[in-house]
């Protein structure tokens, strides 16, 4: 999968993969420069290009990107960390299985917004809050993958262990845990689009500070729309480098695996 | 070398829970396998063979009878058995030299007699050079042969084989019967193989016994008086083949038969395919 996308990555792949792009900033010149639309709603590239330079001179730019990412990753890192936890005591313990497993059920069903204010009653307003409402998202994805993983185990390799005399720790370390690893890894990769997303949505209904939903906030309250698309813009980037870090990664804890085992 | 590696095998009997009837599998077996033998279990699907197998290896409990290596009763598994099943079962993130490790990670031995361990197997069965290769990266007989290097790491005193080659095709099977003489004659080890192919036995064993399907139970016990290395096409082997295949013909199965017995341990099966919480 990895060494595909690594492959196609060849100069007139990378110009035909451009064309959509090119078009797409191309008509947004032309539309806000010939007055297709009004600039009052979609401003131009010069106003974003002012925009872009007015952050980067006050130094916001940096600051927000910086506080958007600790909050991701301290988010995602409490949400993943529990969730993997959560998601290997179901997995491995028929009774927590039997327990609460419906019980999980039921709960993911249930919007990440509408635990705010039963998170804002617990933890207040500060970045704790935030902490627990972005790990939410990150926290049933690896609950899930986890107990699946855990749960595609071949009997034939559980039978493995038996054979070797392995010791419980032991067998979960080299067959349990390496079994389960592709699941987990998928897990890793939906939590953190997840996660990046309701980072936004923690700025938006929690306080902002710096932070890249902050740009969106303000952009919209004061009409400036050169901020709003820098903030859509960076959201996307950093987003989708994020997924392809983790893919790198996962790719990379695969390497060795037989192409149908990956991810 | 100490001639360790007798099995004691008297009155076993095993029954699976069916339906309402229970099933029964094996009917008071008694083998007695000499240290050093190579021994086969032969018979037509359903006559419990592999159970009987899964049983010595201490997988399976839960019968009457007595079973006993050394005089020691079996009780769960243990290092002292070595075990081939019809699937190489390699971890497929482990390479050669991991997989055949993994056998030794409860052996008392240091770091340094493992690694010495792990390399003079691979090179018994003459992967030496493929200690870094991956499972999915070799043939199904350099898999098995993974295997029987994984089976042997802890010098156990006896080898168990549940029908190894029954996989593997034609050639590489014929190979790898020659192999396992030779292992067999280097490592002076009780082997007790389970096979469906006569021929197999024939070639490979000192004596052989045939069971008969439901329950299973002994036939008949052959000593195999040929000399080593043995030849499929000597009249004497193939009189010998035919003799034991009559055996067969005269039990054969019934369309139902591949039953609980055998399919205990088919290949691929999942731990617990309930997905409740995984959408």
């Amino acid at each position: 999968m990895s060494s595909k996308h690594k492959s196609s990555l060849t100069p007139s792949r990378i110009a035909l993969r451009s064309v959509i792009p090119v078009l797409v900033v191309g008509f947004w010149v032309l539309a806000t420069t010939r007055g297709w639309i009004d600039p009052k709603i979609w401003a131009s590239p010069s106003k974003v290009a002012d925009a872009w330079r007015q952050l980067t001179l006050n130094g916001f730019l940096w600051k927000a990107i910086e506080g958007s990412l600790l909050r991701e990753t301290g988010g995602f890192l409490l949400g993943a960390v529990v969730g993997f936890l959560v998601g290997n005591l179901l997995g491995l313990s028929r009774i927590a299985d039997w327990l609460a497993t419906p019980l999980l059920g039921f709960l993911k069903q249930i919007s990440v917004f509408a635990w705010l204010p039963l998170i804002s009653l617990f933890f207040g307003i500060g970045e704790w809050s935030k902490a627990v409402f972005i790990g939410i998202s990150a926290f049933f994805p690896l609950v899930t993958s986890t107990y699946a993983g855990l749960h595609s185990v071949q009997r034939n390799h559980a039978e493995l262990a038996r054979l070797l005399r392995l010791s419980p720790w032991q067998r979960y370390r080299k067959i349990l845990l390496p079994a389960a690893l592709p699941a987990i890894l998928g897990g890793i990769q939906l939590g953190l689009v997840l996660t990046w997303m309701a980072t936004v949505g923690a700025d938006f209904f929690m306080s902002a500070g710096y932070s890249i939903g902050g740009f969106l906030i303000q952009g919209a309250s004061s009409l400036k729309f050169g901020l709003v698309i820098i903030g859509v813009a960076l959201l996307g980037i950093i987003g989708w480098g994020l997924d392809f870090l983790t893919r790198q990664v996962g790719g990379y804890l695969l390497r060795n695996r037989p192409k149908t085992l990956q991810a | 070398m100490s001639k360790l590696g007798n099995i004691t095998v008297s009155g076993v009997s095993k029954s699976f829970p069916h339906k309402k009837k229970p099933l029964h599998v094996l009917d008071n077996i008694d083998l007695e396998i000499r240290p050093g033998e190579f021994f086969s279990i032969v018979g037509a699907s359903g006559c419990g063979k592999s159970t009987l197998l899964r049983l010595i290896a201490g997988l399976d409990g839960g019968y009457e009878g007595d079973i006993r290596i050394d005089g020691q009763r079996v009780q769960g598994t243990s290092l002292d058995r070595g075990l081939l099943f019809q699937d190489a079962r390699l971890l497929p993130w482990l390479n050669v030299e991991e997989n055949v490790a993994l056998a030794l990670t409860s052996s008392p031995y240091s770091k340094q007699q493992k690694r010495e361990l792990v390399a003079e197997h691979l090179k018994l069965v003459g992967l030496d050079s493929f200690a870094k290769t991956y499972p999915h990266q070799l043939s199904g007989g350099m898999q098995q042969r993974v295997a029987v290097a994984r089976g042997l790491v802890n010098r156990p005193r006896v080898l168990l084989l549940d029908e190894p080659l029954a996989a593997l095709d034609a050639l590489t099977r014929q190979y790898l019967q020659v192999e396992l003489e030779r292992i067999w004659k280097e490592e002076d080890i009780t082997t007790l193989l389970v096979t469906h192919d006569v021929e197999e036995a024939i070639l490979l064993s000192d004596r052989i016994v045939v069971l008969e399907p439901r329950p299973g139970r002994v036939r008949r016990i052959v000593e195999i008086d040929l000399p080593r290395p043995r030849n499929r096409s000597d009249a004497k082997f193939l009189s010998v083949k035919e003799d034991i295949l009559r055996d067969f013909a005269n039990s054969e199965p019934e369309p139902d038969s591949a039953s609980a017995a055998d399919s205990t341990s088919d290949s691929v099966e999942i731990l617990a395919p309930s997905f409740a919480l995984a959408s």
